[in-house]
């Protein structure tokens, strides 16, 4: 099948009368596809993988929130192809019926009182009312927008069989698609009134999973106009469904055809059942479906792609403040390089005392070598001579003489001595600017993104500044700590387990702040970590301890990737000794800027799920137990961070 | 002229205002209650001693869809078995203690109740403080909850209505828990202009209303809700009923959407109002699981005669 060609969008633009700051909180502040409404057509940026998603196909669509999978979703259902493809409805290839499921509903169906099997066709009945309206409310649209001829898409024959295929009795009058409609909101209600008392009302004759839309697609694609046509059912957030209604979903998509298949939108870790209803049959990519992982789509692209997005809507910008501006973001967050970075840092006030050093040690040797380095060079001499516990000259002069050994340590700390210049004073300690720095604290994230283009925007607004020059260093750092800052917050709505994943990113994230602010004499950039059982002793303990949290540590970690707390990513490197997980996790970088340590991902650590569980339940003594493993010693009282003071509540606490 | 509707504060509010020392109840009459641990819960012991003339009826949580009362198990999505309980009651005045229970355990026995023709009041107790956070993160004042189940339905409250988005009103009856709010907004994912964020004013104490708005402030603020909050007493159901009705009369064709995350009273008027208008509501709820001791004391002990009051509404009601 062709891909659908999408235009560009000429929707949203906001009235010029608007302040700068009321237009880019309209153009960046609905970074949430549920709050733009019908607005998340005109903002619409076709991504990479699209062309695979509309194929014909079932899809796996698998991304974190905000990463783009609602709207790209909900760009293939019939509302967003009308409002997107430009064509009328009778020249599309595809109609897409988009379903979000809707927890507060599905979790209804289960209990007790009936067996799992029972209640797994309550479900297959429920999802066949829910998207047979969908199919007619859109079928009800399309006679609407073009002409039939007084042909119907649906014969009277076919109301009449698929009421039959949901138990209506009088069956033979429903011989309109009003009226199939009606039968269908009658079956809802009875459906109701049976689950809200499950043990005694009458059981509502419940249709057979899946056979009523088939019957009702396949009439539909009867229809001239719709022939050589398919259907796309999406469902969006699959991780709500429970487990065996994920089963019974999967069942539907193994066995759609070449009429209609599945696109399927889910976080990382929620397909938690592959299987069918038979449980020995699984779904398997590529036979069955295609797996879409945004994350992996997007690695070397996604630059490209939030470029589109900001800079489109940047153009949308009306009236005086766009006079001279710089209207893309590489013009308004230009690069910070780390030497450029350094000297904000103030790193001459350390190597013009290292020269002086330098000077004295050397008794007015040549130091020309050592003024020809740059500055952050010139500080890994000292810094290596301070973790090593010698002299600078001795250091000096081993550079000298191995230059190449050198120059790979260099590009090893580099990065890692910014976090190292300005440790122990007030004010910024580290900046997190610049177009690159931005996108990688995103993690690729569409919605991170856009929530730093704008806090940068608006703060550099409210500063008095115009789009005509560049945002400040200053600025963008202050805004990437207020996105982490909210982000944190959210993160205790978005699970039940939301303060347990709040407290483990404040834990985690002091301990890779320590870390980073005191590299020497360790391995420099440490910001990821591998988690293993621990010793014997340790599993008593841990077994302890983990009675007093509601939840596993490996749900805890679950919960914490699905809803972007942390990054998984599948172990490269040789496991140690003990190892007993293949997966290596660190903090969203999203977070970086919060506590300061590198948003890169480098080198990782180990973490005992002991640890895991004592970060979130005793914070203050297990954030002393962590560091203690690296020989980092922390006085709690004096040694925290002026960005992390609001939390301090938090880091004092002595539960 | 538009009729002008009275103000919340001048309708009838079917209550008694006491306290747990000196409280009593009628001769003869049913006193239904659950014990959670809670000091407050704590007061019917000393109930049984002032008035032996009642027949009290322990209420125990077996688990989210099923109750033993005095003995008699009764499972929350069977008419029949609650009708039982009701039998039991016969035509005694019935009092429903809700303070030590949970709201999926106290919302399908108010149904009942009301359905069966029982003369019920429901009884509520405040407390007089709550659980401070030790370990704070940003916001949460109160540690209150060990952790939340699932967005689920009260049993027997299920709705499958599926109005227009644009139709949805959503309205949150906030209390402390900011977290309960803001995974309420990722549930129904409302159109912002359609929040009708609720605050218990005046609150059990006056200090509380700033704790709600602490609470709540990141959600208020990032929805953009904040100016649309609307107030209703902490500890009077009726006003929320009030509320709920006035918020559809001003957009007609509208649909509710309430979740129950504040007071205690506030969820038995959402709870009254989906019984009285059973096709215009949805409640959503998180099924907290509260932590033992989470509050400290016990203040008022407040009366609702919920029977009285649902002859006027749930009449009105069922007829609009």
């Amino acid at each position: 099948m062709e891909p659908l060609e999408v235009p560009a969008p000429d929707g949203v633009v906001p009235d010029p009368t608007d302040s700068p700051q009321a237009q880019l909180s309209k153009l960046f502040g609905s970074y949430r596809a549920e709050w733009l409404r019908e607005h998340i057509y005109d903002f619409y940026a076709s991504p990479v993988y699209f062309p695979e998603l509309i194929t014909g196909r079932s899809c796996m669509l698998e991304g974190g929130r905000g990463t783009g999978k609602t709207t790209a979703l909900r760009a293939m259902s019939w509302q967003g192809q009308s409002r997107l493809s430009g064509t009328t409805p009778d020249n599309w290839p595809y109609f897409g019926i988009y379903y979000r499921v809707n927890t507060n509903r599905v979790t209804s169906l289960q209990g007790p009182e009936l067996t799992s099997a029972e209640w797994m066709a309550m479900f297959g009945h429920y999802v066949n009312l829910l998207f047979c309206d969908r199919l007619m409310q859109f079928a009800e649209w399309f006679e609407g927008q073009v002409n039939l001829a007084g042909n119907s898409l649906l014969s009277a024959q076919s109301c009449s069989d698929l009421a039959l295929a949901f138990g209506v009795d009088d069956e033979a009058e429903v011989t309109s698609i009003g009226a199939l409609r009606a039968c269908l909101s009658r079956s809802l209600i009875l459906f109701e009134l049976y689950i809200n008392n499950v043990v005694n009302q009458a059981r509502p004759p419940i249709s057979l999973q899946g056979q009523p839309i088939e019957i009702l697609m396949s009439a539909l694609l009867k229809h001239p106009m719709l022939e050589g046509k398919v259907f796309f059912l999406i469902v969006d957030e699959y991780e709500n469904l429970l487990d065996d209604q994920q089963r019974i979903l999967n069942t539907l998509i193994k066995h759609s055809n070449d009429t209609y298949s599945f696109k399927i939108g889910v976080r990382e870790l929620g397909w938690r059942q592959r299987s069918t209803l038979n449980e020995h049959e699984q779904l398997r990519s590529p036979a069955d479906f295609v797996r879409i992982d945004i994350d992996q789509k997007m690695q070397g692209v996604f630059q490209d792609f939030a470029t589109q997005v900001c800079n489109d809507r940047l153009s949308r910008l009306q009236g005086p403040i766009t006079d001279n501006a710089l209207l893309t973001v590489q013009e308004l967050f230009p690069r910070l390089s780390e030497d450029e970075e350094a000297l904000l840092l103030g790193i001459r006030r350390h190597t013009e005392s290292l020269r002086e050093e330098l000077e004295m040690e050397s008794e007015g040797g040549e130091l020309g070598v050592f003024d020809e380095l740059p500055q952050l060079y010139k500080y890994l001499i000292g810094y290596w001579a301070k973790s090593q516990s010698t002299s600078t000259y001795e250091q000096y002069t081993h550079f000298l003489t191995h230059r190449g050994e050198w120059d790979t340590r260099y590009g090893n700390y580099k990065h890692a001595l910014l976090y190292t210049l300005r440790r122990g004073r007030r004010g910024v300690h580290k900046y997190y600017a610049g177009y690159d720095t931005l996108t990688e604290v995103s993690g690729n994230n569409i919605r991170f993104f856009l929530q730093l283009v704008e806090h940068s925007l608006l703060a550099h607004l409210n500063d008095g500044k115009k789009l005509a020059e560049p945002v400040r260093p200053e600025t963008q750092t202050d805004a990437a700590y207020n996105v982490g800052r909210l982000n944190l917050g959210e993160l205790e709505g978005l699970s039940k387990y939301g303060m347990y994943l709040s407290r483990l990113v404040l834990a985690l994230g002091r301990v890779f702040q320590v870390m980073a602010a005191n590299p020497e004499g360790h391995t420099p950039e440490v910001n990821q970590f591998r988690v293993t059982e621990g010793g014997d002793n340790a599993a008593r303990a841990r077994r302890a301890k983990l009675a007093e949290l509601p939840m596993t540590v490996d749900e805890l970690l679950i919960h914490a990737v699905m809803h972007l707390a942390l990054l998984r990513m599948r172990g490269t490197k040789p496991g140690d000794p003990g190892d007993t997980e293949e997966y290596d996790y660190m903090l969203h970088p999203v977070f970086a800027p919060l506590f300061e340590f590198s948003y890169r991902k480098k080198r990782r650590m180990v973490i005992t799920k002991l640890q895991l569980a004592g970060l979130v339940q005793s914070p203050r003594s297990m954030i002393r137990d962590v560091l203690a493993g690296s020989k980092r010693y922390l006085d709690m009282e004096t040694d925290l961070p002026d960005q992390l003071n609001l939390f301090s509540a938090f880091y004092d606490a002595q539960p | 002229m538009p009729s002008l509707k009275p103000l919340l504060s001048d309708r009838p509010i079917f209550t008694d205002f006491t306290n747990p020392a000196s409280f009593a109840v009628d001769a003869g009459s049913v006193y239904l209650s659950g014990h959670n641990g809670e000091e407050r819960s704590e007061h019917v012991e000393a109930l049984r001693g002032r008035c032996p003339d009642c027949t009290y009826f322990d209420v125990v949580e077996i688990d989210d869809l099923t109750i033993n009362v005095d003995g008699v198990v009764a499972r929350l999505r069977s008419h029949n078995d609650l009708a039982e309980v009701w039998g039991r009651v016969g035509g005694r005045v019935a009092y429903l203690d809700i303070t030590g229970l949970t709201h999926a355990c106290w919302a399908p026995l108010v149904r009942a109740g009301l359905e069966a023709g029982a003369d019920l009041r429901v009884i509520y107790v405040e407390p007089l403080k709550y659980r401070r956070n030790e370990i704070a993160t940003e916001g949460e004042l109160f540690d209150l909850s060990v952790s939340f189940g699932e967005p689920k339905p009260l049993p027997g409250f299920l709705s499958l209505a599926e109005p227009e988005e644009e139709q949805v009103l959503f309205v949150p009856l906030l209390g402390f828990e900011g977290q309960r709010f803001s995974m309420a907004l990722n549930e129904v994912e409302p159109i912002a202009e359609n929040i009708i964020p609720v605050i218990g004013v005046p609150g059990f104490q006056p200090e509380f209303v700033y704790f709600a708005y602490h609470g709540n402030r990141r959600s208020l603020e990032e929805s953009g809700c904040w100016p649309s909050v609307r107030f209703a007493t902490a500890n009077c159901p009726f006003s929320v009923c009030y509320l709920l009705e006035d918020l559809l009369s001003e957009r007609p064709g509208g649909f509710l959407k309430v979740a129950p995350i504040g007071t205690k009273p506030h969820g038995l008027g959402a709870v009254l109002y989906a019984i009285a208008c059973p096709g215009s509501i949805e409640i959503l709820y998180d099924h907290p699981i509260r932590r033992v001791e989470r509050t400290i004391g016990s203040a008022r002990l407040l009366v609702y005669h919920v029977s009285s009051f649902f002859k006027d509404f749930g009449e009105a009601g069922s007829d609009g």
